[in-house]
């Protein structure tokens, strides 16, 4: 930088260094010619006649006015585009997500309905409403040989439903436990049968009075009988019965639940 | 401004523009590296920050009847779980009656709304709403299982603040106890958050009922939520294959209900009735006398979770001189008229075989003695035949290996290689006692003789039902000739004398000629043989049979005078007659002659 500016003083110095007047009389001032590289930047005398740009016309304007608002409007509308469509695209994917909620409370729905339907429909839910509009099994139905047009078996009668052997509405219905019609038919039994096998020690004298009991009532009782009245050796040793002994000292396991 | 004073600030911006251009060369340097070299890297590693996988639970298939009836099915349950943390005393939300804007409520308020939707104790509700007495509130509290959809909705109304619903999905079973053992039952998986198989059907289809997990890929932005504009890639969920029974459910009910009214009856251990088509081996129904639901599994003794048809082998008794008979006339060591002078008591090889009446010597046809059900008619039949011939005959008709059903638990039941047996095995086992065999066993050993002595494999499953509605069918099922026709049609008439004038009269059903066998067992226990069982296999029509149906009740108590299946075979089949629109016999009756001469009519 520093050695530029050098340069350029020197310049300056040989302009100046160019006299006017050359003894008395006055040179004609004619500029000396300068190398093309070191042309001056300015000749004072000489200047250029500063001008107007040129007036842009009418049209002209007119037209530089569309032309910037035209690309101000295609500006905006790019940037408008681009947010309608991002904002659109976000818009489907909010209603994607609410269609799916949709769908899947739909499908609960019917999922709903189907297994209420199913379950009214299953058997013994049908065989319960039968019974309640007091419809009866039917008897054996009759026959007709259509070859020679006679009746070969007449029809059996349908039986009042206390005679009937089809006893309907037996099985627990879909949704009610297990649980609670072993129980109601535990009432039953033991409604029943006034004496309970439970509490009995002797089990022998007992398998009669079961009868009326329900197999797996007296099966539970059997078991409670065996942990209740199970007796205690002197020696500390749980006494057993020769029949769960097998004749061996200590009774076989119980398989409870048989897996693979 | 000094010399000096310049060119210190020379260098300091000298300095500056020196450290600038270093700086910037070591951005430029960076962003070529970034950008340039290792794009891909860093933009894997931003994708991978972005992204989360979810996993698409499939639907667990369904298992239908032949009708496609719904058996077991999947429906979608929430559980509902409670974040105490960060929650204010009160909580604004929208009105639950309808009307515009909102409200504030407390705790108190939400938690009695709350205790009256999920039917709970509301003091004990509390206590999983709201950390208790200055503990840590917990960032993961379970207020319910399973509820229902509308349940989850009402819940969300209440408006708790971080209170959400997960969904999961539970195993359905519309029909309650129908075909409760051979369905089965299922289990949570391990996460808790499906269910996969225990028991039954449910155990054995896993792979098909199953189905294959999707996924689904999204990208989130640093505060969790899901980038809108973003690929998804989404592999679906494969879900499972509904699994198509043989079973007819109305055929099950009643087959059920009729072995729960003959237990009942009688109060047997158990009794089982099981119904086969004869022309194709599948299975209509089996009912079993003890219930399962498969929505309370825990309900039902676990002897009993698993149908005792398949699982439990007992002495067959009667039912078994089917095979033998089958044996020695396709030997062609006797025929149906073939004369024996059949007395109450036969001594052979020092072993004496008893009839259970004794009854007058008789001079009988071997159908007679087949109708008649004699132990001692029988072993003079069976001894045509050589102890090997015999067993292979059994085995032959199932006995011995577990019939395969798709179902865990099946018995083998027991068969002695002939070798084996002693002096009195090998006379008994001609009457169907000295080995063991379940009831499915018995009603294969008819479905043979029925469909011309070629016995099919019985089968449970019709076939799978893929996502699109296309059915897969399930592998063939294994025939294999036992007996030759005409001896299977030899023994159809055998059996027709059983129900025209034999042990069976009582299984007769108007308007189809039906034939079959009656056995009564003796049970042993570790005691010695110490019960009964009584059986019925049969199969109708006789002019083309269709279906056998087997009735068996297991250990009877009470007056053995009245111990009988009749009622339960002929309520069973009739209604599978009608069912199915079998045409009734137009046929006259085959039955041999009981006894040699005219003289039909013979006291017991």
């Amino acid at each position: 930088m520093t050695q530029r500016a050098q340069r350029r003083v020197t310049k300056t110095a040989a302009m100046t260094a160019q006299t006017v007047v050359d003894g008395s009389a006055a040179r004609a001032v004619r500029p000396e010619p300068v190398a093309a590289s070191e042309l001056p930047e300015i000749d004072s005398r000489q200047r250029v006649t500063l001008s107007l740009v040129p007036r842009i016309n009418e049209t002209n304007k007119r037209s530089m006015l569309v032309m910037v608002i035209a690309l101000v409007v295609v500006a905006f509308s790019v940037i408008v585009t681009l947010v309608l469509m991002n904002t659109s695209v976000a818009q489907r994917q909010y209603d994607i997500v609410s269609l799916r909620n949709q769908e899947r409370v739909l499908s609960q729905e019917n999922q709903a309905l189907l297994k209420e339907a199913q379950s009214l429909s299953a058997p013994q839910a049908l065989a319960k409403k039968a019974k309640a509009l007091g419809l009866v099994a039917p008897g054996a139905p009759g026959l007709v040989d259509l070859n020679d047009n006679s009746i070969t078996k007449s029809a059996d009668k349908a039986v009042e439903v206390e005679g009937n052997s089809a006893n309907y509405a037996t099985l627990p219905l879909p949704g009610q436990s297990i649980r609670d019609k072993a129980k109601a038919d535990t009432k039953k039994s033991e409604s029943k049968a006034p004496v309970p096998t439970v509490g009995n020690t002797s089990k022998d004298d007992a398998k009669p009075a079961s009868d009326s009991a329900d197999s797996k009532n007296s099966m539970k009782s059997e078991v409670k009988d065996e942990t209740a009245t199970r007796k205690v050796a002197d020696d500390g040793r749980p006494v057993f019965k020769d029949s769960e002994l097998n004749g061996g000292t200590i009774p076989a396991p119980m398989i409870k639940s048989p897996t693979n | 401004m000094s010399s000096t004073a310049l060119d210190t600030a020379k260098k300091r911006m000298r300095f500056l523009l020196i450290l600038s251009l270093a700086a910037l060369l070591a951005i430029a340097g960076r962003l070529f590296w970034v950008q340039g070299i290792n794009a891909s890297t860093v933009a894997d590693a931003a994708q991978a920050d972005r992204q989360r996988e979810e996993v698409i639970a499939p639907t667990r298939g369904s298992i239908v009847d032949r009708n496609g009836t719904l058996l077991a099915v999947s429906v979608d349950r929430y559980d509902l779980v409670i974040d105490q943390r960060d929650q204010r005393d009160e909580f604004r939300r929208a009105k639950r009656d309808g009307t515009n804007g909102s409200e504030f409520i407390g705790w108190d308020q939400a938690v009695k709304e709350l205790a009256q939707i999920l039917d709970q104790d509301p003091a004990e509700l509390a206590t999983s709403v709201q950390p208790q007495d200055g503990a840590k509130p917990k960032g993961y509290v379970v207020l319910a299982k399973g509820v229902t959809p509308e349940v989850k909705n009402e819940v969300m109304e209440v408006g708790i603040p971080r209170l959400s619903p997960l969904l999961r999905s539970e195993r359905q079973y519309p029909q309650g106890v129908i075909a409760g053992p051979l369905l089965g039952f299922v289990r949570n998986s391990e996460d808790q958050t499906s269910v996969v198989g225990a028991e039954g059907l449910e155990l054995s289809q896993e792979k098909h009922l199953k189905g294959t997990e999707g996924s689904r890929k999204i990208e989130v932005s640093a505060d969790g939520v899901r980038i809108p504009v973003t690929e998804v890639e989404e592999t679906p969920a494969v879900n499972g294959q509904d699994v198509m029974l043989t079973i007819d459910s109305d055929v099950n009910y009643v087959a059920q209900r009729e072995a729960e009214k003959k237990q009942k009856q009688f109060n047997a251990q158990w009794v089982s009735v099981v119904v086969q088509e004869v022309k194709t081996g599948k299975i209509l129904a089996i009912g079993d006398s003890a219930q399962l639901d498969p929505n309370d599994p825990g309900a039902t003794d676990p002897e009993f979770r698993r149908s005792v048809s398949i699982t439990r082998a007992f002495e067959p008794g009667s039912t078994g001189k089917a095979a033998i008979f089958a044996a020695a006339i396709d030997q062609g060591a006797v025929t149906p008229k073939t004369e024996f002078r059949v007395p109450n008591k036969y001594t052979v090889t020092k072993e004496t075989i008893n009839d259970s009446l004794p009854h007058d010597t008789f001079d009988m046809t071997a159908a007679g003695v087949f109708a008649r059900s004699y132990n001692t008619g029988t072993v003079m039949v069976g001894n045509k035949l050589t102890k090997k011939q015999r067993y292979d005959y059994m085995r032959k008709f199932g006995l011995g290996s577990p019939i395969y059903l798709g179902l865990n638990g099946a018995s083998a039941g027991q068969l002695a290689k002939p070798e084996n047996w002693d002096r009195r095995q090998q006379y008994t086992t001609m009457f169907g006692q000295g080995y063991s065999q379940t009831v499915l066993h018995t009603a294969s050993i008819f479905q043979t003789l029925a469909n011309g002595g070629e016995r099919i494999a019985p089968s449970l499953i019709e076939g799978y039902k893929n996502d699109d509605g296309s059915v897969t069918e399930p592998d063939q099922s294994k025939t294999s000739r036992v007996v030759k026709k005409e001896t299977a049609k030899e023994m159809l008439k055998l059996m027709e004398g059983v129900v025209e004038s034999g042990t069976g009269t009582k299984m007769k059903i108007p308007g189809y000629r039906v034939g079959g066998k009656t056995g009564t067992g003796q049970a042993a226990s570790d005691k010695g043989y110490d019960g009964y069982s009584y059986s019925f296999a049969g199969v109708a029509p006789l002019d083309d049979p269709q279906y056998v149906v087997v009735a068996t009740m297991y250990r009877p108590q009470g007056s053995w005078k009245n111990f009988s299946v009749a009622d339960t075979f002929t309520e069973v089949m009739s209604h599978v007659l009608n069912t199915y629109n079998v045409p009734p016999s137009s046929t006259k009756s085959e039955a041999y002659d009981v006894f040699v001469g005219k003289e039909q009519k013979k006291p017991w």
